[in-house]
């Protein structure tokens, strides 16, 4: 079966010096929770960023389910979710009216849309809140929505940058839940994150990249072998300091 | 497949316009802020109107009623183009909901179209203040028909498009050139103040040489100028005045290809130039130095001239004022005033001191165009928490945010009034009266810009230029001295230097009160 994501030899400068991305290939199968974790700068956002479409790369090729993100961008963007670290929705909007906004773009059915963002603004606990602008929110209110604009269009396949910070346990375990279910439904979620923990108990399948280059990647029980998950990305950081 | 163009539209006017946030918002705060500031554009679009129709009724008693549309066309065309140059490129690119907007299966086109659209709709709604007056009195004083008007509204309604196609086209042909260099904004700042000195030059010299050409025929000196600083207006006056219909028609067509032209070019390259733009590597490695230490205030106000300097939009709008001031004094090295104000050697300093007392006039113009204080607390925007939770008082903050705009107005304002009073020869009432202008209008610009924003804060701003240049605080400030200024201007003729003389004691009164006030005030992030 294709892969939903295929990175190919992706390959991004900044500048003539700096290359915060350099070669990089993985594939991302329906079903599969992948975790992409790094150190700072390590080219996590960098590459979360190419295979959406919001900035070009240099060299490589991105496959989101057998279309190009540099030949068919709309198509695939289409196909994706994306959530930001920092989600910097429109605070002069209100929830309801970023998530019709959302919706709209996606070409998401009226009947289906109020029928999703009942279903997961409940299950958020933000149904409430909905009406109130967006600037008001806190940083985890803020998450939440834009979880729900993400969930609207039901994507093949969700993107996201460090998705549990700021969110509180119950929402945090509830977007887990969710996860499980897409993937269940032959969605597939791949996102960074640098809590460990995290990575180790819910993907099926990391990524480790350092300084622009994939270290290791597969399942994860290939990659962490008998160590826990902490100790393999702390061996990946201590061989760069020797 | 439905375009998406219209629905980016609407969410981004909504942001621009900030009525969405006014109407859903619960405090009522922020609905007092909303009627303020819409009291405040309908106050100096009031104001706008009276001296177009007022200008508008001059022409049509000297003859020229039949060059006003031209002449609206091309001086509003103008306008657009040096406004819309100081704005760069920043209302396409680094735009701070770039990622969202880039994540959503719109294409570039949709995307470049939607922000142009904003752009356009706001000059648009400019033309119309000048437009509509004109037209009035124009069809009262030289008759009415439905031909006439159908012409003008298709000029107005597409004079926009060409201007901000090319200023666009400018900004972008900058950005694109200096994105991958290392000090692009410092670059993309001094092109950009390089192209407006060009224009204004241009302009000016151009209104010059019409002048010197046209002899005593105002109507051939008029048609002159306005095919001199605009060109493709002549068409809309070949309409009105040969009946040639397809005049009109060929200026919408020339208008709509220079936008859809547009459209298509940058869309084409949007993601590779904004990704430039929006790429910031790290910089080159740090090596320890002595720590700078200064007071409290001196960090704050270093700071904002930092942030003054930190990218094109921010300094292009808060500079330009005192940029033309210092122009505007180069420029007077080299002009014999005495015989452009047609005064005789013989004259008494009394006569030439008036001189002075208009050159204060311009110089609080020009001064309240250079305004940063107006905008510097918005674009603290979503990180201001940063700032009030440091323990420095809302007063330090409040008055370091007013010093980078009285620093560089009054400078720019000193240096114009030493030229423009040592070139005319000004009594000493005259020196007297255009240096104090100098020096109190720039504060009061500074403080006053700094209490108009913590009045009309815009904190939720998308691009940097929604804050510095179309936001309700930088707009009063702008048109308030513009109307002061002009006010000064022509009662410099009737009262001698007392206009200014108010001005400055108005300037210190209003001051020393906001400089007060500010000790009252408590900054919070809600």
């Amino acid at each position: 079966m294709q892969p939903i994501l295929q990175i190919r030899n992706l390959t991004k400068r900044y500048g003539k010096n700096k290359t915060a991305v350099d070669g990089l290939s993985l594939e991302v199968d329906a079903g599969d929770i992948y975790g992409f974790i790094g150190q700072n700068g390590a080219g996590k956002t960098t590459t979360l960023r190419s295979l959406t479409g919001i900035i070009d790369f240099d060299e490589g090729e991105i496959l989101i389910d057998g279309h190009s993100v540099k030949a068919e961008p709309v198509l695939c963007k289409s196909l994706i979710a994306y959530i930001p670290d920092n989600p910097d929705l429109y605070e002069y909007l209100t929830g309801i009216q970023y998530l019709n906004f959302i919706g709209d773009l996606f070409g998401v059915e009226k009947e289906t849309r109020a029928e999703r963002i009942r279903k997961y603004a409940d299950m958020f606990r933000i149904a409430g809140d909905l009406g109130a602008l967006i600037g008001s929110y806190s940083h985890g209110m803020k998450q939440k929505v834009a979880i729900i604009g993400a969930l609207l269009h039901a994507p093949r396949l969700m993107v996201l940058d460090e998705p549990f910070v700021g969110l509180d346990p119950e929402a945090a375990f509830k977007l887990k839940e969710v996860f499980r279910e897409m993937c269940e439904g032959g969605a597939a979620i791949f996102f960074s994150t640098h809590v460990l923990d995290v990575a180790e108990k819910l993907c099926n399948k990391i990524a480790i990249i350092k300084q622009g280059r994939l270290i290791a990647s597969g399942p994860i029980e290939e990659v962490r072998g008998d160590e826990s998950l902490e100790s393999v990305f702390m061996e990946v950081l201590e061989s760069d300091a020797r | 497949m439905r375009a998406k163009w219209p629905t980016l539209f609407k969410v981004q006017w909504m942001g621009l316009t900030g009525l969405n946030k006014a109407r859903r918002s619960g405090d009522a705060r922020e609905k007092r802020r909303a009627a303020g500031g819409i009291a405040a554009v309908v106050l100096v679009a009031a104001v706008f109107v009276f001296y177009a129709a007022m200008l508008a009724i001059a022409f049509c008693r000297q003859g020229l009623g039949s060059l006003l549309p031209a002449l609206t066309v091309a001086l509003s065309s103008v306008i657009i183009f040096a406004f819309t140059l100081l704005r760069g490129s920043s209302m396409l690119f680094a735009v701070q909901d770039y990622d969202i907007v880039m994540s959503l299966p719109v294409s570039r086109r949709d995307i470049v179209t939607a922000r142009l659209l904003c752009s356009y709709l706001l000059n648009l709604l400019f033309v119309l203040v000048i437009a509509v007056p004109v037209m009035i009195v124009y069809f009262a004083m030289e008759g009415f028909s439905f031909g006439v008007l159908g012409t003008i509204a298709l000029a107005v309604a597409a004079a926009p498009l060409l201007p901000l196609a090319a200023a666009v086209a400018v900004g972008t042909a900058v950005s694109a050139l200096t994105a991958r260099l290392r000090y692009k904004n410092l670059l993309q700042t001094l092109l950009g103040v390089a192209v407006f000195v060009a224009v204004m030059i241009a302009s000016f010299s151009f209104s010059f040489s019409a002048e010197s050409g046209a002899g005593a025929d105002m109507n051939a000196l008029y048609r002159m100028l306005v095919g001199k600083i605009y060109p493709p207006a002549l068409l809309v006056g070949m309409t009105l005045a040969e009946g040639a219909v397809w005049g009109v028609f060929a200026f919408a067509g020339i208008s709509l290809a220079a936008a859809a032209v547009l459209v298509w070019v940058v869309a084409a390259f949007y993601t590779k130039i904004s990704t430039a733009l929006l790429s910031r590597a790290a910089g080159a490695a740090y090596r320890a130095k002595d720590v700078r230490a200064s007071s409290a205030f001196g960090a704050l106000v270093r700071r904002e001239f930092k942030r003054l300097f930190s990218s094109p939009g921010v300094l292009l709008n808060g500079a330009t004022g005192a940029l033309l001031l210092l122009l505007a004094a180069v420029a007077l090295l080299f002009v014999d005033l005495n015989a452009l104000f047609e005064i005789p050697p013989e004259e008494t300093g009394a006569v030439k001191d008036v001189v002075a007392y208009m050159g204060a006039g311009i110089l609080i113009t020009l001064a309240g165009m250079s305004s940063p204080a107006a905008s510097a607390l918005s674009l603290e925007g979503r990180a201001r928490g940063i700032l009030f939770s440091l323990p420095v008082s809302a007063r330090q903050i409040l008055l370091a945010k007013a010093v980078p705009t009285a620093v560089i107005d009054a400078a720019a304002g000193l240096a114009f009034a030493a030229v423009l009073c040592a070139k005319i020869g000004a009594g000493a009432p005259g020196w007297a009266v255009l240096l104090a202008t100098a020096l109190l209008f720039p504060l009061l610009v500074g403080l006053g810009g700094s209490f108009l924003n913590l009045k009309f804060p815009k904190y939720d701003w998308t691009v940097e230029t929604q804050a510095v240049k179309n936001s309700i605080p930088v707009f009063i400030a702008v048109f308030g001295a513009m109307v002061l200024g002009i006010g000064v201007l022509i009662l410099a003729f009737f009262v001698g230097p007392w206009a200014a003389v108010a001005v400055d004691v108005l300037s210190v009164a209003l001051s020393a009160a906001i400089a007060a006030y500010f000790g009252r005030v408590r900054l919070y992030s809600d």
